[in-house]
């Protein structure tokens, strides 16, 4: 144990409570992972720099390496985990699989979190706003183009460049 | 990566929060104080030593919120988040400068934690101090990290102003600057405001002049701005993610009883903004005025190699960004 001090935490996850004694200084992104073993939020830089820990927080998606666990008490908390109804994808997740836009995988639970927060405040969103949308998620496989067609695709159909998409 | 253990504290009252740091420091019991955390965090991580007490603010209201009193002022709450503020309808309809800067800061993710108080005292950043540990270990520690050398200047003495050469990296100072706004901090001594152009050191350690027992509550902007408005510009390797590695803000207004005031900013490129007005009827023509604007805030910073940019570059691009946007404030104006 690295300190004395432990604290008594119940943080809503995916629409459940989970209660832990942790120290102060767990972040969400390590009270996910190592405490309620949700690990498909991935812990990539850890210093705010990559984006792959992306979470929503009351809706909103913010880096979870940056934020306290402590700091989510009272807040709703909304992790890739959260996304998919059972076994049927959200359509986001559909649409990366369809078009390919996974390659190792890392960054895309960060992706389909910012994707579906951008879906639900626009629902028919322009390019830039999704290159907007993923402009703090690293990808250092697909170049970004196809996670923007499948993105595009999620909202309607229109891959943006005029084209249908298969 | 974790950080060295901290007792946390998420007072719920201004009051409380001030009586806690009182306690505390007169206790002689280091802390940290913790908004969005998105600059703290970091730096918890890569230093090894322990804060104390981590203060969280994020409860507290009286930091809250974005006030519109008409004809008067914008008040920001020190605690509202770059993408409030970025999207708020009162701050785009007064000030769209404001707005369009919050959204050009980090990354999305970071906007919905990272405040604008936040902003006002992000941290100094240097190549040589914002390093990963085994970096850091190719380097004798510098006075910014407790040591007895500045690998920028280093004939840089103990004693000497400034000591620390890491730069100012806020982007909405220099907006903020070229409003006239003010600050309102908090103590168990009651309230002081003071102009945010008095607010920054020209030192990369002591960086500004909130003390011990302080706490930054509110930010007020008075209306109306420069008749012409505020733009900014900031450059930058990515669209995302980084900070400036030189911003640069232009205003444009009248002076009360005839001609015009040029006004400029910089950040990223001193240990603390810089801010320069010039009106024209004390210079002559237009083209005069910004001469001199850019040649005096130009002779006001000193730039170092801190990344992809040199510094003369850097230089370069201080009057092809203050041309740039002023002539898109002229045709507006």
């Amino acid at each position: 144990m690295e300190s004395g001090e432990m604290k008594l935490v119940t943080l809503h996850v995916n629409g459940r409570p989970f209660r832990r004694a942790i120290v102060p200084s767990t972040t969400l992104l390590e009270f996910l992972r190592d405490e309620i073993d949700l690990t498909g939020t991935k812990r990539g830089c850890d210093m705010g720099e990559c984006g792959v820990c992306t979470v929503m927080l009351d809706g909103k998606p913010v880096l979870s390496c940056l934020l306290l666990a402590a700091e989510a008490e009272g807040a709703e908390v909304t992790t890739v985990e959260g996304i998919a109804r059972g076994n049927e994808l959200h359509p986001v997740q559909e649409a990366l699989v369809a078009h390919g836009a996974i390659q190792c995988g890392f960054c895309t639970p960060a992706m389909v979190v910012n994707a579906v927060h951008l879906l639900e405040r626009r629902p028919a969103p322009t390019r830039e706003e999704v290159k907007e949308c993923i402009s703090g998620t690293i990808c250092r496989c697909t170049g970004y183009t196809k996670i923007e067609k499948a993105i595009l695709a999620a909202a309607g159909g229109d891959s943006g460049e005029g084209g249908k998409e298969a | 990566m974790r950080m060295p253990p901290f007792r946390f504290e998420r007072p719920a009252e201004l009051r409380q929060a001030l009586d806690l740091l009182r306690e505390l420091d007169g206790a002689g019991n280091g802390y940290v104080l913790s908004a969005g955390g998105t600059d703290l965090v970091p730096m918890m991580k890569s230093q090894p030593v322990s804060v104390g007490s981590l203060i969280s603010l994020t409860k507290l209201k009286a930091l809250g919120g974005i006030r519109l009193d008409p004809g008067k002022s914008l008040s920001l709450g020190a605690l509202v988040t770059l993408g409030d503020l970025s999207s708020d309808a009162a701050v785009r309809e007064t000030f769209p400068c404001i707005a369009e800067t919050a959204g050009k800061i980090a990354t999305p993710q970071i906007r919905n934690r990272a405040t604008v108080g936040g902003n006002l005292l992000v941290d100094n950043r240097c190549i040589y101090f914002n390093q990963s540990e085994q970096n850091r270990l190719a380097h004798t520690p510098c006075f910014k990290a407790g040591g007895e050398t500045c690998h920028l200047v280093p004939k840089t003495a103990r004693g000497d102003d400034p000591l620390c050469r890491a730069r100012f990296v806020s982007d909405l100072a220099p907006v903020l600057l070229l409003l006239h706004a003010t600050i309102r901090i908090a103590s168990t001594a009651g309230e002081r405001s003071l102009p945010l152009r008095d607010f920054h050191l020209p030192d990369g350690i002591s960086r500004n002049r909130l003390g011990r027992g302080e706490i930054l509550t509110r930010i007020d902007v008075p209306l109306p701005g420069p008749s012409a408005g505020v733009l900014y510009e900031k450059l930058r390797i990515r669209n995302a993610i980084d900070f400036p590695s030189l911003g640069v803000a232009v205003s444009l207004g009248r002076i009360p009883g005839g001609g015009t005031r040029f006004g400029a900013a910089l950040t990223g490129v001193h240990t603390r903004p810089v801010v320069m007005q010039v009106d024209e009827a004390a210079r002559g023509s237009r083209e005069e005025s910004v001469d001199s604007l850019i040649a005096g805030i130009s002779r006001a910073v000193t730039p170092f190699r801190q990344g992809f940019f040199p510094p003369d570059y850097l230089r370069k691009m201080i009057p092809v960004l203050i041309r740039r946007n002023m002539e898109k404030l002229l045709r507006k104006a």
